[in-house]
């Protein structure tokens, strides 16, 4: 177990280390960031000023070392936008954002786990063809355009739940059901077809004959060993979830970081789109270790590999 | 297999269309997707109470027609979805070959680069990149190329490894075959057939990510018709004109179901071995 950690954290601090690269060859080498940052019709002085405070009259490697010092301190710099402190920001929004996306992925597990063991253990009846049906089409979908369904027919046509915005729990319903339809469906018909491989095996086989009650076979002996591939898609989902809860927020203006950091692009707020991407990038590579860990907790093989 | 065939028919119908609109838009688009009439601003569908039969889908805020826009924007989204792909594909099955053969460093350059991608979210990458560069179709090929060639490269990369070993190979060695040879006459032919399954799904994939983009307004710049800007428009509109929305979503959800079907299809026409383990009863 320790090595398998010290290898997950080696790994961790080499990903870190190249989003924090990307994020500075992004910002510094792709173009003069003095002539982004400033207005196109800003004087000599104005650009000189800037150059220096910015450090930019240093060689490549000292500024590389310069920013990741300033990293280290968690500090990017003054939004140019709103004159704060552009983390301070980022952190103030953190809390919505995280609030909707675990009920988000709360709410895809809810669903999608029984649904999937519904179908599987009665394969080939209506519902389990409704439930794949239903699965390929929230797959298909976009995420913008489920949310804006969601909203014509819950908001608008309904009038069930407000369009935008933040607060009570009725802001939270239809920005948490678009952000879950896709993890709901991919989880629904792997959960679906990871029952289907184990309901064969000889080992579920044998509880049968031992007679067990079923639905201790379900729950005990198929839905644990099924698990394993349903981890790694909560997993590979959290990459998607992330992206999704950018476009979610701007639907439902619901004030997260991806609206933050979408809007600091518009205003080319660099500071603040910097600290955006980081910040969901460490959020990104913690989730990931999380499934990694809860892998060798589900299948401790895996232990043994690494 | 005869089961198979009828839905991957009727999966094929929707992407011929979408394939003809995009090459003979001018010809097919009843009205300029780019011009607009004020006086015929948010016209509903035809066939609700205040439609006109001129704009059989409806109007937008500036009065464009939507079907016109709908079928421009097949040009738009296919392109991408097509042109990235390749490129993708291509980068990733060259990598993944080379890697997979000659193994050594240059092989674990490559299962890095694969880990590291995979391990960051592609769209913070492409909003990265485009908020320094600024949204273009050039920008967008590119970058969407980029997200791709991981998956080809992982999967061919594994084929490769498992190939190298076979007789045949092991004998075009010993036979003093140059590599470059071997790659090309019998790596490539035994490995293309899971790049193209690959890529049918990927097709897919990226048509998403395209109009997610331009829903953003990171993508194609307006006033080019794309379906992702299309649906953008849509939203500020949405409680006076639930049509600006509903119809080019509809088609891009058409595609992307569609190019899925085809993905599975591909799957099990090209790759017996894999058939029957995700489409199980």
């Amino acid at each position: 177990m320790r090595d398998f950690l010290i290898q997950k954290l080696w790994h961790t601090v080499i990903v870190v280390f190249c989003v924090l690269s990307l994020v500075f060859v992004v910002l510094h080498l792709t173009g003069d960031p003095v002539m982004m940052l400033l207005p196109p019709n800003a004087g000599r002085d104005e650009i000189e000023a800037l150059t220096r405070t910015l450090g930019l009259d240093q060689p490549v490697i000292v500024q590389y070392g310069r920013f990741l010092g300033r990293v280290a301190r968690g500090d990017f710099g003054d939004s140019l936008q709103h004159q704060q402190p552009a983390m301070a920001l980022v952190v103030e929004r953190l809390p919505a954002s995280m609030l909707l996306a675990v009920s988000a992925l709360a709410l895809a597990l809810v669903v999608a786990v029984p649904l999937g063991i519904f179908a599987a253990s009665r394969r080939g009846s209506a519902l389990d063809h409704l439930a794949v049906a239903l699965a390929a089409l929230g797959q298909s979908a976009p995420i913008f355009w489920t949310g804006l369904m969601l909203m014509l027919v819950g908001a608008v046509i309904l009038q069930l739940f407000p369009t935008s915005g933040y607060g009570t729990w009725r802001h939270l319903v239809l920005p948490a059901l678009t952000l879950a339809s896709y993890p709901m469906a991919a989880i629904a018909r792997l959960v679906r077809s990871g029952m289907l491989e184990v309901l064969d095996a000889d080992y579920v086989r044998t509880a049968r004959a031992k007679g067990l009650p079923e639905r201790q076979i379900v729950w005990k002996h198929t839905l644990r060993n099924a698990a394993l591939p349903i981890v790694t898609v909560i997993g590979l989902q959290f990459g998607l979830l992330l992206g999704g809860a950018i476009v979610c927020e701007m639907i439902f203006s619901w004030p997260g970081v991806g609206r933050l950091m979408i809007f600091a692009i518009y205003n080319r707020d660099f500071p603040l789109v910097e600290a955006a991407v980081f910040v969901m990038a460490m959020i990104f590579i913690l989730g990931n270790v999380l499934v990694d860990l809860c892998y060798a907790w589900l299948d401790p093989r895996v232990k043994l590999e690494a | 297999m005869r089961r198979l065939r009828l839905p991957l028919i009727l999966a094929a119908l929707p992407v011929i269309a979408a394939l003809v609109c995009a090459a003979l838009a001018p010809l097919l688009a009843p009205h300029d997707p780019t011009r607009g009439d004020l006086s015929a601003r948010l016209l509903p569908p035809a066939w609700a109470e205040a439609g006109r039969s001129r704009h059989l889908l409806g109007t937008d805020q500036l009065g464009r027609d939507i079907l016109s826009r709908i079928i421009y924007g097949a040009r738009v989204s296919l392109l991408v979805g097509v042109v990235s792909s390749l490129i993708g594909g291509t980068v990733g099955l060259a990598l993944g070959m080379l890697g997979g053969y000659f193994r050594g460093r240059a092989d674990s350059v490559i299962a890095k680069l694969i880990d590291i991608q995979l391990a960051f979210p592609f769209l913070l990458f492409a909003i990265t990149v485009i908020a320094v560069l600024g949204p273009s179709l050039p920008n967008l090929l590119v970058i969407l190329a980029l997200s791709g060639w991981v998956t080809y490269a992982r999967v061919v990369r594994g084929q490769t490894l498992s190939l190298r070993e076979t007789d045949f190979i092991q004998a075009a060695r010993g036979l003093g075959c140059p590599a470059w040879w071997i790659l090309l006459r019998h790596v490539l032919p035994n490995v293309v057939s899971y790049a193209l399954v690959i890529m049918t799904t990927e097709i897919g994939r990226l048509i998403v990510l395209e109009s997610t983009l331009s829903f953003l307004g990171l993508g194609v710049p307006p006033p080019t018709p794309s379906w992702g800007l299309a649906l953008a428009d849509g939203k500020e509109y949405l409680i006076r004109g639930w049509w600006l929305a509903t119809f080019p979503g509809l088609a891009i959800m058409m595609i992307v179901l569609c190019m899925n079907v085809l993905g599975d299809g591909a799957r099990d026409l090209l790759e017996p071995r894999l058939r029957g383990r995700d489409r199980r009863g």
